[in-house]
This record gives C-alpha cells, structure tokens and sequence, in this order.
C-alpha cells in the first residue's frame, strides 16, 4: 500500500466498488434521527462503520443532503492524517516501486502508447502527410473503439482521483496564471520541494477562474500563495459530478470564417455595412474583408448636422462611394503581400477597384446568417462607373448572383401562420399556411382540402404568398419598413401600395409579412422612437398627433385639424402629457386629459367627445366615429362644454386636484356594502374613491364615494324635511319680526338663548 | 528514477500562443519555430509549424502530473508534463488517437 497522503476511505477502495447509491446511505446514516432504519446500517458497507466514529461531532440535520464531498470536509481523519508537514511532499513520499508500476501500467495501456511513440516512430514524411490529411480524415468513418471511448468519457472522477478547485483570478489573465502556475511547480521540483497540486485547468466558458485539481485544498492554498494573480480568498471544490463538465468546449460557439462569406460590420465607420471575406488568417482573431469605402469628401455633407436624434453628437458619416483613384493626390501604388495583387494605397488602407480590403477583428464581425440585400450585391458586382478599372471585380458576377439567390432562398424569414406556396415539385402552386418550421424543413397545411394530412417541403421549395387586398409590411429590401396593400401579385413580386407616402413600390414576397393592424403597428426597427398616438410638436411651433409611423415621415393629425405628412427631422420634440393639464372650456369650467366634453359649437356640434391631449389652445379629442384619424379630432377649447354632471360625481376643482378633499378627516357611516351601519373616518380621497378607517375595527377599507353617508347630513334626514334651506324663510316684506330669541339660523334643537 | 519526468517547455509568453494539432501541446509561435514540437518527435527542420500548429484552440491546461490527473486522463493527455490545449481548431481528437 503507498504510504501517500490518501484518506482513510480511500485505502478502502483498493479493488473495491462503491455501489452508485453510496451517498445516499451515507448521509442518512450520518445525518439521520438515531434508532431509525437499522436495516439500512447493516445493509451498508462495512466501511460505514468506520465513519459513524465520528457522528458525534456531526451537526444532526436529517434534510439536509449533504453529498459525500461536502462532508469531507468535516471528517476528522482529513485532520488527523494532515499533521505530518513531509506529507505535502507528493512525489517524495510516494514509493518508487509504485510509481514505476505505474508508468508501467501506462506504457502498457494502448493509449498512451499510441499518443506517446507513436510519433516519434512515424518518418517525418509520414508525418507530414498525416498532418496534411487530417481534414480529409475527419470524414471518414473511423470505428471508435468502444471500450476506450467509454473509459475516456462519460466518467466521473472517483474518490481515487484528486477533485477539482474552483480558483478566482485577474480577468484576462487566466492564461498568465496557469502557466504561472506551471512555472512555479517546476521551479519548485528543481529544488526539491515540489508542489502537490496535479494540474491547473482554464476554460474559455468561464473566465476569471481557474481549476485547480489537488487531493486538498491546502494544496491548493500552497500553490497559490504569492501569486498576485490568483486571489487568495476564494477555493471552492467542486463536486465529482461537475469536473466533467468543466472540459467541456461549446461546439456551437465557434465561428467559422470561410473565403467569399459575407458578414456584417457591427461597429466602427462602418457599422451596419455588408462586407465579403476575402482572406482567412492563420490567427483567428478575424480575417480580411472586402467593402465598399466610406471617404470623407470635400464636398461631403457636414459632419456638425445631427441627422438622427438618439445620436446626438455623432457625426453624420461619410456615404457609400467606390474608390477613385483621381480624387486624391498621394495615392500609392503598392504591393500587398497577403492578397498577392498591386493595391493602391492611400491613408493607410488599401484599396483595389473602388474595394476597401481591410483587417477585422472577429468582435466587430456578425457572421450568423448574413445576407446582404439584393442591392448591394449588385453594387459588390458591377462597381459602376467611375473607377478606372475596365474589368469587373474577381468574382464572377453570374456565379455570385446564383449563389446569392440561393442563400436569400434559404433563410426566408417564416413564422406560424405564414402564407405560404410550393414553387418546385409535383405540388406547384399549392398554397397553404405554415403550422412548424423546423431548420430547413417547414410543415404546411394545403389550404386544399383534399389533401389531409400536413406537408413536410423543404425550405427552398416555398415562396411566401399573399394575396390581392393583404395588408402586409416590409421586413427587408429597399423598402423596408414600409406597409401597404397588395394591388397586383405577379410571379415573386408584388405591387404595394403604401398607406403613409401614399405611393406604389415593387417588392419581393419573400420581403413582405402580414401586418395584422392597418398602420398602427409600432415597428421595432425605427429608430426615432415615436409612437402612434403621441403628441408631438414640429419645429415650426406646430403640435399635432402621430397616426402613422415609418422611417423616415409620420402621419400627423395637426392642431389645425389637417392631416399631414411630415419628416421626421421636423419633429422638434415629443410633448409627454401630465396628468393635471387643464384648460378651459366654453362655461369658464376646467377640464382636463380623460374628461367627457360635449362639443358645442362649429361643424362637429353635438357631439360627445373625450378629450385625450390638451396643446394651448386646441383640444384633441376621441370620438369612434372619425374613422380616418382613428378617432381623433381637434377643437378649439372655446367650442367645447364640460359633460361632468352626467357621468356622476366629479371633483369640481380640476386644476388642484391635489388639494385635499374636504370631505377627508370627516366621520361618516357606511350605508352600503358588508360594513353597513359602522361608523368610520375619512382618511384618504381618490378621485371617486374614499379610505375609510373602521372605528370598529383597525382596518382600512377603500370604498366609492356613493358607499358613504356624511353624519352631518344622516342628522338632517332624520328631522322633519323641509323643502327650503331654513335661511330663506318667506317673509312679507317690512315685516320685522319681534318674538324674542327667534332666530334664523339656528336649529330648531337647540334652546333659544342657548349656545352663547 | 525520472523516466519521463522532463517537462515539455512552457510557453515563454502569453500573447500568438498555439497548440500543436497532434499532441495540442501549447507554446509560443517562437518556439515551435525554433523547438519543433516536444512530443512529436518530428525533425525540427521539417516541422512547419504553420502548418502542425493553430492558434485556434480553446481551453487549457497546466499538466504538472500527468499520472494521477483526472484530467488528463479525461482530454486524454498522457504525455510529459506540460501546458496543453483541451480542444484544438477543427480536428477531432478521437480522430487522432485511432490512428
């Protein structure tokens, strides 16, 4: 037996399997009510025995489950055996007839064989072909040996094995450490004093942190004490059955970078820009990439205007514009060793054919689907004009197209319930609606019903489909974002026409998706950040409501009443309504956002109304009734009436609804509900609602106001009504009357000289 | 007795680091050019380490003792003590290892 540093358990192990449950009888062992489940105690091993040794200085929690490895760390023995300080010494200690057993035993193993001499053995022409094949062998089918598979994966460390350390550390330096780390196990074998830690492990996934494998945690302490790049605070251990896990890379996370793909910029001058790739690095931090230049011209617009609102404070950027060689005067011609081709080189970039080629970083890069719109893959193919060169780009354009048409057929945007039709195949034509799509393979039920079942079509044999009269919105192309309706469909296009700019377009199908509203969808992807319904006011001093949004112009309803359309950049700002805005109306009353007006004069007399924004002088007001505004209508507040007394009881001091309600304070009773009769305080108002505090109980109850009768006015009641107020008492004039101690105002309770 | 107790070199920097494709043992782009590789005993002359190394490899790991690591034994790595790579650009290890 070595005479390492191995627990006690451990030693049980020699040839000896635990069975898969062991935890749980453990821990319930350890942790259980003393008496219960003596079957369980003589089921287990009889190793059990040894550790019940130390039930005593357990903490008795019978829920808690514990795994075995947490409870190490409680065991005595782990203390006991530590006492030796020569125990650290790992490779010292160990015997020199065991180890040279098992080097044996891995030189034996056809593993490490294999991994070992097997190159070394190998010419190095051999060698080399290998190397150079391993590609072409990745294909084919190679019989995995399944015992070594099993053995190698799958598996979990087992007590045998030294576990793994959880070890936090400078971000961005995790590589530093472990070979940090390396440096100092080495240093110290050289002088004799090795370290006891057996490996250190960084993966990608998680970063900061590293994992150190080591039978203790005062190994692992030793090993990374006085490096300042590891912190010393933190060691977690980490459970057997999560070490495998740690090796594991995340296949789905790499990206591939292919000659001819085309990405897209996401950051920098040209972000948003389509690029293609033209040149794959060895190092895989990014790669080479063709696009279309954007110069700063002299002519160029003025970078100080701020065209879009949110980007305030950056400048406009320079446009879109092929390289010509004529428009600047140091341009040089030179040899660029990657490409093997004379570029031109101006401003530290090279330039060839009206191209940018230029190296990108992998960050700034999306290549996920990438596809570029039709029109710039014409502008990558034809570069137009003005360049000098006569020929066109490297590429042959028709191929490009082919391939281009290809890829946009594949990645159609399809949802559920899509409109779909078969192009290819023996079902052309039929047209039917999308149930699932799944990768490349949509199921589609025919609107025919003859046929009953659902199709399974593969993705490049549909076309979306919409019909004459479909309200569809834009989602890609030149047009997008942009809705209409369908006039004419023919062959993958189809004719819109647009609500907002009123005027026709070409577009794709494949470009269109049904918008289930008429104009009143707020689409994500404009950016100005104004939505339907909001007032706004323009830069000429003008408010108006938004009906209807797209890119570039909004669909206003204005204060004068018109409808018009104006481009975004007029719209000066958004005005975000307060609540207490009030204003007057025809009888001098104030009124404010949300009140029921009545109008009373001009074309729209009569008409009910609610007023929804209040804009100085103009009222913009709510009535189904005007379909093409979506119910909104201007007036002037002069032409409007307040309508409060019909819809009940109103706080008659709308501009300070803030005040306190009089009514708070007072104690009133309860006359409907299941606090009926009580007696309560008014402590809080809320419009129509009141919160009463029960006398009869500590509670506090919220009721509406019509709930509750003041006690003033129940004490009237109960008297003898009288239809008059009591002060005005008819009188025959000049008469004075004399009786003594009549008075007028007082209540008839009290007596006549009383009170004073 | 020290029967294969050298250590490969480590990697003598932290930046242009690469892996072997064979063995994915990692060392800088310096020294594969000058070393070869430690564990494919392939000429140094002939090793082109361009074309026997990446620098897209994923995961590492500071091998100190190989002979009783679990993870070495798991991304099975068993050979000379060394810094490797868990997963290297595109090949498979399995593919390697059958061979």
């Amino acid at each position: 037996m070595a005479t390492r540093n191995r627990t006690k358990k451990e030693d049980l192990e020699d040839g000896f399997s635990l069975p898969d449950d062991y935890d749980e009888v453990d821990n319930d062992e350890l942790f259980g009510d003393g008496g219960s489940d003596f079957e369980e105690e003589k089921s287990a091993p009889k190793s059990n025995k040894r550790l019940k040794k130390t039930k005593k200085s357990r903490i008795k929690n019978k829920r808690r489950k514990v795994k075995e490895a947490n409870v190490n760390q409680f065991f005595d023995e782990f203390a006991d055996e530590d006492d030796d300080e020569e125990e650290d010494d790992v490779g010292g200690e160990i015997n020199e007839e065991e180890r040279q057993k098992i080097y044996e035993r891995y030189d034996q193993n056809k593993f490490g064989q294999r991994s070992k001499n097997m190159y070394a053995e190998m010419s190095e022409d051999d060698l080399e072909d290998y190397a150079k094949n391993l590609e072409s062998k990745y294909n084919r089918d190679v019989e995995l040996d399944p015992e070594e598979d099993d053995e190698a994966r799958n598996i979990y460390p087992t007590r045998a094995d030294p576990t793994l350390w959880l070890v936090k550390c400078k971000q961005g330096c995790e590589r530093e450490a472990c070979v940090c780390l390396m440096n100092k196990y080495l240093h110290l074998k050289k002088q004799g004093k090795p370290l006891s830690i057996i490996s250190a492990t960084i993966s990608d996934k998680v970063q900061s942190h590293l994992y150190i494998e080591a039978y203790k945690e005062v190994h692992v302490r030793e090993a990374i004490r006085g490096l300042n790049l590891i912190f010393q605070r933190d060691c977690i251990r980490i459970k057997n059955e999560e070490t495998a896990s740690v090796f594991e890379i995340d296949k789905a996370s790499k990206i591939t970078l292919k000659k001819g793909q085309w990405v897209k910029l996401n950051s920098g001058l040209h972000s948003g820009d389509y690029a293609k790739v033209v040149g794959v690095d060895d190092s895989k931090d990014g790669c080479y990439l063709k696009l279309i230049p954007r110069i700063k011209t002299e002519t160029g617009p003025d970078p100080r205007i701020v065209k879009n609102r949110k980007k305030i404070g950056m400048p406009e950027r320079a446009p879109l514009k092929f390289f010509n060689k004529e428009e600047f005067s140091d341009v040089v011609e030179k040899y660029n060793g990657m490409f093997n081709k004379q570029m031109l080189y101006w401003n530290r970039n090279y330039y060839r054919k009206g191209f940018l080629y230029k190296y990108f970083n992998i960050k700034n890069i999306e290549t996920d689907n990438v596809i570029p719109p039709r029109a710039i893959l014409e502008k990558f193919l034809r570069p137009g004009e003005n360049h000098d060169e006569v020929d066109h780009s490297d590429e042959d354009p028709e191929e490009e197209m082919e391939k281009w048409k290809k890829l946009a057929s594949e990645n159609i945007l399809l949802t559920k319930g899509d409109k779909i039709k078969v192009i290819s195949g023996e079902l052309q034509n039929l047209t039917g609606k999308v149930i699932a799509i799944e990768k490349k393979v949509v199921t589609m039920k025919p609107d025919i019903e003859d046929i009953p079942d659902n199709l399974d079509l593969d993705i490049s044999m549909i076309s979306k489909h919409f019909e004459e009269g479909d309200h569809v919105y834009v989602v890609e192309g030149e047009y997008e974002g942009e809705k209409g309706m369908i006039t004419k469909v023919k062959g993958g296009r189809c004719i819109i026409f647009s609500d907002v700019k009123q005027r026709e377009f070409i577009a794709f199908l494949n470009n269109c998706k049904l918008s289930s509203q008429v104009a009143q969808l707020t689409s994500s992807n404009i950016e100005h950040g104004y939505n339907v319904f909001d007032l706004i006011v323009t830069t000429k001093r003008m408010a108006g409501i938004v009906l209807a949004i797209e890119k570039e112009s909004l669909k206003i309803l204005t204060q004068n009443g018109n409808v018009q359309n104006i481009d975004v950049n007029d719209v000066s700002n958004k005005v975000i309504q307060k609540n207490n805005v009030s204003t007057l109306d025809h009888d001098g009353n104030f009124v404010s956002v949300g009140d029921p007006v009545r109008v009373v004069e001009g074309p729209n007399k009569n008409l009910k109304a609610i007023i929804r924004n209040i804009h100085q002088n103009s009222i913009f007001l709510y009535n189904k009734e005007f379909l093409e505004t979506f119910g909104y209508f201007v007036e002037n507040n002069k032409n409007i009436a307040m309508r409060g007394e019909e819809s009940g009881k109103r706080n008659m001091t709308a501009p300070n609804n803030k005040r306190r309600d009089p009514l708070i304070g007072k104690i009133v009773t309860i006359c409907k509900g299941e606090y009926k009769g009580f007696e309560a305080r008014v402590v809080d108002t809320i419009e129509r609602t009141v919160k009463l505090e029960l006398f009869f109980k500590s509670k506090i109850i919220q009721l509406r106001k019509s709930d509750i009768i003041e006690k003033d006015k129940i004490q009237e009641d109960k008297r003898p009504v009288k239809m008059e107020p009591r002060h005005v008492v008819p009188k025959t004039p000049a008469y004075q009357p004399n009786s003594p101690g009549y008075s007028y105002n007082n209540s008839g309770k009290e007596s006549p000289n009383g009170g004073l | 007795m020290e029967i294969s107790q050298e250590s490969a070199t480590l990697p003598d920097s932290v930046k242009k680091l690469r892996a072997c494709k064979i063995c994915r043992l990692v060392k800088s782009a310096s020294q594969f050019q000058g070393q070869g590789c430690d564990n494919c005993k392939i000429g140094k002359q002939t090793f082109e380490f361009k074309k026997f190394t990446t620098p897209k490899f994923s995961g590492m790991i500071s091998l100190m003792d190989p002979t009783f690591s679990f993870a070495a034994r798991y991304n099975k790595l068993n050979l000379i003590p060394g810094v490797y790579a868990i997963e290297v650009e595109g090949v498979q290890e399995e593919e390697i290892y059958q061979e």
